[in-house]
C-alpha cells in the first residue's frame, strides 16, 4: 500500500507520566496548541475531538490503542479544510520513552495515500508544535508561534 | 587607465591563501565563470542573487559580474592586464559605473603541499579606511575556492533532509549556542569550526579521537555556516555537506523565536543506513541546543544510537 508518512524525534526535560498528560489535557494544548481543546476519555475505541477555540472542530477520530504513559495510537482526520478532510484518516502515533533525566517523543504520522497533502502540511505543524510544547514543559512558557490559533485560519 | 594610476605606494589590500592543489588548477579555477559565480558570489558569500557572469579571459578582455544584493543590482567590472599561466593574473576592479577604481594581481607559487596564492589589492588613493573590508572580503572568496578546488565530489543542490526545530531565542543566541556548546549538545564531542571559508571544521570525541571531519564552506553569522562533513571512523562512508540555517521568525507579539535547520546534503541522495540513525541523532543534537538556549543548561547526555 502507498503511504505517505511524517517522522518527527524530540527530546524533553521531563517523565513520561507529565508528557503523557501534555499531549492530551487542555490546560497543557490550550497553551501551546493553539489554544484548542482536545476531549476525549482516551480509552482505546473511543472517539475523540479537538476544538477551536471559536468552537469549529479541528480534527476528530478514535483512540486505536491506548498504553499510558508509553503510547498512544489515533485514528485522525482533519475537519476544517475540505482539501484535507476529503483524504480521510490518517493515523498518529505517539511513543514516549524514559531516557537517563529526560524524555524521547516519536511522533508518526501516516496515511495510506501517495503525496498526502495532509501529510506535507503536518511536516511543518509538528516541529513546531512539538517545540512549543517542549518550551512549555522546560521553562514554563510555549513558543509564541504557537500560542494563539492563527488569524484567518 | 588604471595601470598608469595605481602605484604601491596606494593603499593596499593582502590575502593570502594555501591549496592542496597544483598552480594550474587553482588558475584555471579563477577564471572558470562557474567557479567564480560559487567562490566569488552568491550563497556561500553572502545574501545575494547572480545576475550574470560575463567573462573574457585574454589580455585587455573585459569582465563583468553582476548580483542583485536586498534588490539593488550591483556590477563588478574589469579588465585583464596580464594572464601568465599558472604564475600571474592581473585585472582592474571596480564596480560600474566606475571604471578603473583598483587593481588586483594574483601570484600562484607551487608548493610542497600544492601551491599558495598571494593577492593583493591597491585601491584608490584615500580608501585606507577601506583594507580591512577588502583584506576580509578576498580572504573569504580565496577560503571558499580552497573548498571548491581540488574538486569537492558534488552533492546535492537541494537537502535530502531537514532536520528543525524552533527556539525561542534570538538567532545570536543560538548561534552562539551552536558554536561554543557542542560539549552540551553533540554527544560530549568538542567542535572547532574556523570562523573563515577554507579553515578546519572537526568533532573530537570525549577521548580525543576524531569523529567528523572536514572544511569550512560558508560563514555568515549569526545566520548560516555550512561545512563538508567526512566520517574519520569510517572512510568507506561517503563525505556529505552540512548546512546550519538560523533563522528570525516573526511573531505577533515581537518575541525572540528562531527557526533552527539543519540540512544534508549527499552524493547520492541520503544513505539508507542513516535514514533512522541520522533521525535520531540530528533529534538529539537540536533538542540539546534548544535546551540550552533556553535553559541555560544541557539536557542530560543521551547516547547516541
Amino acid at each position: 500500500m502507498p503511504t505517505s508518512r511524517f517522522v518527527y524525534v524530540i527530546h524533553i526535560r521531563t517523565t513520561p507520566e507529565k508528557l503523557w498528560a501534555a499531549l492530551r489535557l487542555p490546560e497543557f494544548t490550550r497553551r501551546y496548541w493553539c489554544e484548542t481543546v482536545w476531549e476525549s476519555d482516551w480509552k482505546t475505541g473511543s472517539p475523540w475531538r479537538a476544538l477551536i477555540p471559536d468552537g469549529r472542530i479541528a480534527d476528530t477520530g478514535e483512540v486505536k490503542f491506548s498504553d499510558p504513559p508509553r503510547k498512544l495510537v489515533l485514528s485522525w482526520r482533519n475537519e476544517f479544510n475540505a482539501e484535507l478532510k476529503a483524504e480521510g484518516h490518517s493515523t498518529l502515533a505517539y511513543e514516549i520513552a524514559p531516557t537517563e533525566g529526560a524524555v524521547k517523543l516519536v511522533v508518526t504520522h501516516e496515511i495510506e495515500r501517495e503525496s498526502s497533502k495532509l501529510i506535507e502540511a503536518v511536516s511543518n505543524g509538528w516541529p513546531a508544535l512539538m517545540s512549543s510544547l517542549k518550551s512549555l514543559l522546560e521553562t514554563g512558557e510555549p513558543l509564541p508561534e504557537t500560542a494563539k490559533w492563527p488569524k484567518g485560519v | 587607465m588604471a595601470e598608469g594610476r595605481v602605484s604601491m605606494a596606494n593603499p593596499t589590500a593582502l590575502a593570502v591563501q594555501s591549496f592542496t592543489a597544483p598552480p594550474e588548477r587553482v588558475y584555471d579555477a579563477i577564471l572558470d565563470p562557474a567557479m567564480i559565480a560559487r567562490f566569488m558570489f552568491g550563497h556561500l558569500l553572502r545574501e545575494e542573487d547572480i545576475v550574470h557572469i560575463r567573462n573574457q579571459p585574454k589580455v585587455g578582455g573585459a569582465f563583468s559580474f553582476k548580483v542583485r544584493r536586498a534588490g539593488i543590482e550591483i556590477d563588478h567590472v574589469g579588465r585583464y592586464l596580464e594572464l601568465d599561466r599558472p604564475r600571474r593574473i592581473a585585472f582592474t576592479w571596480a564596480v560600474a559605473p566606475a571604471e578603473d577604481g583598483s587593481r588586483v594581481s594574483i601570484d600562484i607559487a607551487h608548493t610542497e603541499a600544492g601551491s599558495r596564492l598571494t593577492l593583493t589589492h591597491e585601491l584608490a588613493p584615500g580608501s585606507e579606511t577601506f583594507i580591512p573590508q577588502a583584506r576580509g572580503s578576498w580572504e573569504r572568496m580565496l577560503g571558499v575556492l580552497s573548498t571548491l578546488i581540488p574538486g569537492q565530489p558534488d552533492v546535492a543542490k537541494t537537502p535530502d533532509r531537514i532536520s528543525l526545530i524552533y527556539i525561542g531565542a534570538e538567532p545570536q543566541t543560538v548561534w552562539d549556542v551552536v558554536q561554543k556548546d557542542a560539549k552540551g549538545y553533540f554527544f560530549g564531542h568538542t567542535m572547532h569550526v574556523a570562523d573563515k571559508p577554507g579553515g578546519a571544521f572537526s568533532l573530537s570525541r570525549p577521548d580525543g579521537s576524531a569523529s567528523e571531519e572536514g572544511v569550512v564552506m560558508m560563514m555568515r553569522p549569526p545566520n548560516r555556516f555550512r561545512v563538508t562533513w567526512n566520517a574519520a571512523w569510517d572512510p568507506s562512508i561517503p563525505s556529505c555537506e552540512i548546512e546550519w540555517l538560523i533563522e528570525p521568525q516573526a511573531t505577533q507579539d515581537g518575541s525572540a523565536l528562531t527557526r533552527l535547520a539543519v540540512c544534508e546534503f549527499h552524493q547520492n541522495g541520503l544513505p539508507p543506513q542513516f535514514e533512522a540513525s541520522g533521525r535520531e541523532g540530528w533529534a538529539i543534537i537540536l533538542s540539546g541546543v534548544k535546551t540550552i538556549a533556553e535553559t541555560g543548561r544541557p539536557l542530560p547526555q543521551i547516547k547516541s544510537t
